[in-house]
């Protein structure tokens, strides 16, 4: 008597427990096996078995796949050797099989050749089994999480793809097992740079091209009364954090290029009186790309940030997305001090004797950025804005104010 | 009876050869070699079939030692463990070694 059968997938055998199973759950695309008692709904966890196959046309019937399923099951269980389960389907084409515990996820949309990849909005929610945060490799499986709408996975149709993944496009090729066949990553285009060595040691006074300006926790790194921001550059009584319309009064730019604000760079440039930042020697640079770069809209745009703009010139540049993750240390291997250079010593602790865990939290998720124009696309900035953006990500999640000082 | 394949650290014949851990074969779930930034590593997926429904995952660390490609070294890396995964159901030895492939090397994530 056999306790497993298998599921053979492009000649890879897997077995499958058959004891324990609570559900089963059938699609045009996929079967979904749930073990344990407690487990009663199709959820994305380690008690969850999917066999997924491609069922061109849907024309296999789902109550055929069913009745299938459950004569495996039953002659399994009997028998004494492991039987297959794909000799009961042979109208199907396995794709895979197996548990789906995390989940990458990224986005999708039909595309014919690389620069129309590159130029797409991928929208259409994609699953990857790649844990890794750079490029998939080849040979990737890539699938819809939710493709029938009822928890159940199915893989997604050959043919030429853009992809967005981590921040960044690719032009992919899915072969008919759902698997990446080759992988083109786009060039990064940045509709904005912002070079804060053109700052230099400041003032900054007046609309500038690079005064991207983020709002920071000046209380933070709370590790001790001579190490947070407020002490570092000796900025009290000035404004860090800013609400947008404090930071937005198009009748007093004030708060962006005067003698109250505390944000960084530019308001500590003006107005610290210790530690003040030179940017003439320092090699840090901000990127922003546009969700579309012919809109003049910063809602879902991307930033990055750069250590070597200046050293390798814009053209070799290595730019990255400007997200962060709690704790990490250093938060930016690229960056010489592991940090941000020119933030506090530039290193993730902020400042001597500070606290690097607390990084991430400095930045409150509120930036401004400066009108200007794409330098990509026709999206035209007239006003500055003061956006929310997401400080695990480096995403822009929303304009709370579009008419800013430029 | 329990029944558990022991993951052996290098290719069978290696002089310093090493269990690195064992899995029990009844409660495994699914297994995989995933691609990640490491760029391989194996994972098992242990099922409890009691009322609780918990789960674990076993993650062993991939080494490819003779530079084949990482989607090679998954493809028989995945393949040799298929084999000895179905070996283990079949046969009536209650343990069952496993050795990586010529070229892999495996260690205990712990």
């Amino acid at each position: 008597m056999s306790r497993i059968g298998i599921v053979n997938v492009a000649g890879l055998k897997k077995p499958i427990q058959l004891q324990g199973i609570n559900v089963v759950q059938v699609s045009n695309n996929s079967i979904g096996i749930a073990y344990g008692a407690s487990n009663t709904n199709f959820q994305w966890s380690n008690q969850y078995v999917f066999v997924q196959f491609i069922n061109p046309g849907n024309e296999v019937s789902q109550a055929f796949i069913k009745r299938q399923f459950y004569k495996w099951l039953s002659e399994c269980l009997t028998s004494a050797s492991a039987l297959v389960l794909n000799e009961y389907l042979p109208q199907v084409t396995i794709t895979d099989v197996g548990v789906r515990g995390s989940v990458a996820t990224g986005n999708i949309a039909a595309a014919a050749d690389l620069n129309t990849a590159c130029a797409a909005n991928p929208n259409t929610q994609v699953g990857l089994d790649y844990s890794g945060g750079t490029t998939p490799p080849v040979g990737t499986y890539i699938y819809n999480p939710n493709k029938n709408g009822n928890g159940l996975p199915g893989p997604i149709d050959a043919g030429n793809y853009a992809l967005s993944y981590n921040s960044q496009k690719f032009f992919i090729t899915v072969n008919s097992s759902s698997l990446i066949s080759a992988i083109e990553i786009c060039p990064l285009l940045l509709d904005f740079v912002y070079n804060l060595k053109n700052l230099g040691a400041g003032p900054v006074t007046s609309a500038d091209a690079d005064s991207i300006s983020f709002a920071i926790r000046s209380f933070l790194p709370n590790n001790g009364p001579t190490t947070n921001y407020n002490n570092y550059y000796n900025a009290f009584g000035l404004q860090a954090e800013p609400s947008s319309g404090d930071a937005c009064s198009l009748t007093n730019n004030n708060m962006i290029y005067g003698s109250t604000n505390a944000m960084w760079p530019v308001g500590i440039l003006n107005n610290a009186t210790t530690n003040k930042p030179d940017f003439t020697n320092l090699d840090v640079a901000f990127g922003l790309s546009l969700a579309d770069s012919n809109v003049a809209n910063f809602s879902n745009a991307q930033l990055y940030v750069s250590f070597n703009y200046n050293t390798a010139g814009s053209a070799n540049a290595s730019f990255i997305p400007f997200a962060m993750n709690y704790g990490q240390t250093p938060m930016f291997t690229a960056s010489p001090g592991g940090g941000v250079p020119g933030f506090g010593n530039g290193a993730t602790e902020f400042s001597p004797g500070g606290n690097a865990s607390q990084f991430y939290e400095l930045w409150t998720g509120s930036v401004y950025l400066p009108a200007g124009n794409s330098l990509v696309g026709t999206a035209s900035f007239t006003n500055g804005a003061f956006c929310n953006w997401n400080v695990g990500s480096g995403q822009v999640n929303n304009v709370q104010n579009s008419n800013c000082p430029i | 009876m329990s029944k558990y394949i022991y993951i052996n650290s290098l290719p069978v014949g290696s002089a310093s050869n090493n269990i690195v851990n064992l899995v029990p074969v009844d409660e495994i779930g699914d297994f995989e070699t995933e691609f990640n930034d490491a760029p391989l590593r194996v994972q098992f997926t242990i099922l409890s079939f009691g009322q609780s429904g918990g789960s674990s995952s076993q993650n062993y660390q991939v080494s490819i030692t003779n530079g084949m490609p990482a989607g090679d070294a998954k493809r028989v890396l995945d393949q040799a463990i298929s084999t000895a995964l179905l070996e283990a159901h079949s046969s009536v030895e209650e343990v069952i070694n496993f050795f990586p492939p010529s070229g892999i090397s495996i260690s205990s994530l712990g």
